[in-house]
């Protein structure tokens, strides 16, 4: 609004100006406006031109310092216009002529109606008030008034009086007792003046309502020019018409007094109308604005992390209900009466005196790490970003601070340690640069190096020499991304000695990182190296013996099978000696029978030593085998030695095995045959044949109720040769049951007896169930 | 001329030797028997040649063929003789002492008509000899050109 000010100041100059000009070139419009009004003094005219520029100077912002020469050039015109004005004044009323305004154009002052053209005493008061209001524009009273408006508005009322008397045509309006007049560009000037004083200084006073922003500024911006335009125009009109006669004296007044009436309530209608749709508005606004701070309201408290406010003493000037419930606190315990350090652990309280500090010089904190200590006594970390702000009207300093829960994340860490230190195994960071980051304890339980000195050195320092090309072809292959899986390499370890380690690792390339976790497999080395190496000398031993197996295999085969000839020799040759007459001696031909009992027995040891050695070289050819239906086929070669015997036979269902059927045959008729020898001298003989599944192998059992044998001597039962009995109890070589157990072992199985003397006997062999256990090629390792 | 006897004995041990012809005289086939030492002999006398180039004309009904013996062994006889056409007609019956599985299946392989093992009994023996010398040398009938068949004790002198 001070554009009025600067614009009034400018037009006052510019109309003083004029009048000057028309003083020098005679240019009557310029004095007078019109003709026959009064002309304007050229002092008058000079005064307007300081009063112009001193408006000018104040509406400008720059005095407003109230120190610059412009400020002080504005006071000092106006000092002098107040002073003209007084000195004039004084003079009207003493009676005297104060020559001031005829310094100026003397020769010309007087007009053609033959009066002097002076200051007019209205004007001098004009001036005495608007210097005053002009000197005195920034000078309050105690009670914050500011006079020079009530002077400017005392200048507007003379001047819009004198306005008044020219359109109204009333001269006392503008002709005070029959002195000077004042001339209507003066008045217009005065007009301008005060407007312009009104306008200097905008906010403050009684003109501040006039330039406020609010419905009260609006209103009296809208409706003090119709208040004062309406009636001046009606007049006008109301004159205009009763010059022309359109109406009689008495008839103008009240159509004006209508006419105010129908104008001012149309406008004001219309403004109390448009007043009511800005009054809704602004309830809409108000109250979508306080919708919208209590959203903030909510978002502020309710939000998952925590915000609060802290004075410049770290006082707690704001807290949202989140972190308010974290600390266990209510606002009212907290806001003003807290600080925030009352709710740090020691250590954090450290920390915030070096912290708070730096969010004071720099604005700016992020991402520190703090434990509040909460009213139940529990510890919570959290993580903190602060903004500070300095108000920039009070000066004061505040912070903004958001707090992030980070009590998960550490307890995740926390875990994630704990597992880091306990571990057994070896666990590192490396980077792609070749040192190691980050390692565990149990780094230097393995190696037995100190932390840092693993951290100072390029890992690949600590490995073996000849390990290093595949440790950095592994290395290689991790910084383009690839994981390590299995790698083993050598580190050496404080004492010298050297550890192999197992390793996985995976890369993070982004981050230039290798995580990698490594076992101290030293131990499991050295146990694989001699298990291999007892693997080695066992295998070797093995071939030793079957080696070993094979001659002796051989050499019974070749002895027996040599012996075979001489003993048929003797055998048959005692037979013919026997046909030859070799007289009466009885012992002649006992020995004779001696001789061929002693070879024929010769010739069965032989013969069974030899099926007992072809028993371990022969393949075998497995097959399914029935074992009900050979049982029964054995019966019926055995059939013979039944004869004229009392027996029972007790044969249960026998499951099919997997084997060799012409040796399993030999197996049952050897158990059998044992049998039915043994119950030789039993009354009646019982013999039972059965099996009894087992979760892995089936057990099969021959049970008799004959001689039996001491379970002293079972462990001699299977072997070649042995025999329990007498030849002349009962006849064998031996080789019967060392030829079951021969062929059960190769089969994969087990044979072993019960019995008791006098009581019977029970032989069982088990065969393995599942088939692929079954040795192909098991030869004479079972002896 | 005198005539090929009916049976060619090829036996390196004169035991079993003397053995076979007490067995082979219980059926009065003694007679019938001409007897080779070694496998070199057998051969010869087989193929007529040698010491045996002017024996008469004519094939055994059967040649008892003992496995093991010195220079030539019986397998090798074996061989030669079932690789002649003429020769390969003769029913060879093998006896030896060996049970051993391989002897016996290289015998078959190599065209044996026979396989015997001789039992260390001498009485088993003396049957098996017999009724090996009853079967090949009486009741079955040989290809043409052998020695023919005789009824039991028809040579004998």
């Amino acid at each position: 609004m001070k554009w009025i000010s600067r614009m009034g100041g400018g037009v006052v100059v510019l109309i003083g100006m004029l009048v000057l000009l028309g003083w020098l070139a005679d240019w009557e419009v310029c004095k007078r406006v019109l003709p026959g009004l009064v002309a304007m003094n050229p002092t008058t005219a000079a005064c307007f031109i300081m009063a112009g520029m001193s408006l000018w100077l104040l509406g400008d912002g720059v005095t407003e310092s109230k120190t610059g020469t412009g400020y002080q050039l504005a006071r000092a015109c106006a000092t002098l216009i107040a002073l003209a004005g007084l000195v004039k004044l004084i003079g009207y009323l003493m009676g005297m002529d104060v020559p001031l305004d005829r310094f100026l154009f003397p020769g010309k002052l007087m007009d053609s109606s033959g009066e002097l053209v002076r200051m007019a005493p209205n004007s001098a008061l004009n001036f005495l008030l608007i210097g005053l209001a002009l000197s005195f524009l920034d000078v309050p009273t105690h009670k914050g008034r500011y006079p020079a408006q009530f002077l400017g508005l005392a200048v507007g009322a003379l001047s819009l009086l004198a306005l008044t008397g020219y359109i109204f045509g009333v001269t006392v309006f503008y002709r005070f007792a029959s002195l000077k007049p004042m001339s209507l560009n003066g008045a217009f000037g005065f007009f301008v003046l005060a407007l312009g004083v009104l306008g200097a200084r905008p906010g403050r006073g009684v003109t501040r309502v006039f330039f406020s922003r609010t419905t009260g500024g609006t209103m009296i911006r809208r409706l003090l020019p119709t208040a004062m335009l309406v009636p001046l125009v009606l007049g006008l009109v109301w004159r205009a018409g009763e010059r022309a006669g359109y109406f009689g004296a008495g008839f103008g007044l009240p159509l004006t007094v209508v006419s105010s009436i129908a104008v001012f309530v149309v406008v004001l209608y219309f403004n109390a109308n448009w007043l009511d749709l800005a009054d809704g508005e602004r309830r809409r606004a108000e109250a979508a604005l306080r919708k919208s701070v209590e959203q903030v309201q909510t978002l502020y408290n309710q939000a998952p992390c925590g915000y609060h406010s802290l004075d410049a003493d770290g006082g707690v000037l704001a807290m949202n209900d989140t972190e308010l419930a974290w600390l266990g606190h209510t606002r009212e315990e907290m806001v003003g009466r807290k600080r925030i350090t009352d709710f740090l652990t020691p250590d954090s309280r450290e920390r915030f005196q070096t912290v708070f500090p730096q969010l004071k010089q720099t604005g700016e904190i992020k991402g520190v790490e703090f434990e509040f200590m909460r009213r139940d006594g529990s510890v919570m970390p959290v993580l903190l970003n602060a903004t500070a702000v300095t108000d920039p009207a009070s000066g004061a300093f505040s912070t903004r601070a958001s707090v992030f829960d980070i009590s998960a994340r550490k307890r995740a860490e926390e875990e994630r340690n704990r597992f880091f230190t306990l571990s057994l195994d070896l666990f590192c960071i490396a980077g792609f640069d070749g040192y190691f980051k980050t390692l565990n304890q149990s780094w230097e339980k393995v190696l037995g190096y100190k932390r840092e000195e693993l951290l100072a050195t390029p890992y690949l320092e600590f490995i073996h020499p000849d390990d290093r090309p595949a440790t950095s072809s592994e290395a290689e292959k991790n910084s383009q991304g690839r994981n390590a899986i299995s790698f083993a390499n050598r580190y050496r370890c404080k004492d010298g000695s050297y550890r192999w380690l197992l390793w996985n690792a995976t890369p993070v390339v982004e981050l230039g990182l290798i995580y990698a976790v490594a076992r101290d497999i030293t131990e499991q080395k050295r146990v694989e190296d001699s298990v291999r190496k007892l693997n080695e000398d066992l295998r070797q031993r093995t071939t030793e013996l079957e080696t070993l197996n094979k001659e002796l295999e051989a050499f019974s085969y070749s002895v027996s099978h040599d012996l075979r000839a001489p003993v048929r020799h003797i055998s048959g040759f005692v037979d013919l000696l026997g046909k030859q007459d070799l007289g009466a001696d009885p012992k002649t031909h006992r020995y004779l029978k001696f001789i061929a009992e002693s070879s024929r027995q010769m010739g069965e040891l032989v013969d069974d030593l030899l099926s007992f050695s072809r028993m371990a070289r022969s393949e075998m050819s497995l097959d399914r085998v029935p074992l009900t239906k050979l049982v029964a086929d054995v019966r019926e070669d055995l059939a013979g030695t039944c004869a004229n015997r009392s027996m029972t036979w007790r044969v249960g269902e026998l499951p099919e095995v997997k084997g060799d059927a012409a040796m399993l045959r030999l197996v049952f008729a050897n158990l059998l045959a044992n049998a039915i020898k043994y119950t030789g001298k039993q009354p009646h003989a019982e013999i039972e044949v059965g099996y009894a599944p087992a979760a892995d192998e089936v057990v099969v059992f021959v049970r008799d109720n004959g001689v039996g044998f001491d379970m002293k001597y079972v462990d001699k039962l299977f072997g070649v040769f042995q025999r329990l009995h007498r030849n002349d109890e009962f006849e064998g070589t031996g080789i019967g049951l060392a030829n079951v157990r021969r062929i059960v072992h190769r089969h994969g199985g087990r044979t072993w007896a019960e019995g008791a003397i006098g009581r019977g006997a029970t032989f069982y062999f088990s065969l393995p169930r599942n088939a692929d256990s079954v040795p192909a090629t098991n030869n004479a390792l079972n002896l | 001329m005198i005539q090929i006897k009916r049976i060619l004995l090829v036996e390196d041990s004169e035991k079993d030797i003397e053995l076979t012809l007490a067995a082979l005289d219980e059926h009065k086939l003694a007679n019938e028997v001409d007897v080779v030492h070694d496998g070199a002999e057998a051969l010869d006398f087989l193929f007529r040649r040698g010491e045996f180039a002017d024996r008469p004309k004519g094939l055994p009904m059967v040649v008892l063929l003992d496995l093991k013996m010195p220079k030539v062994d019986g397998l090798e006889v074996l061989r030669q003789v079932k690789q002649d056409p003429e020769l390969k007609r003769i029913p060879v019956v093998m006896m030896t002492s060996s049970r051993e599985e391989q002897d016996l299946v290289r015998s078959y392989a190599l065209g044996a008509n026979a396989y015997v093992v001789k039992p260390v009994d001498f009485q088993q023996f003396v049957d098996s000899i017999k009724q090996i010398g009853f079967f090949w040398a009486i009741i079955n009938e040989p290809p043409p050109g052998c020695a023919g068949k005789r009824p039991p004790g028809a040579g004998n002198p």
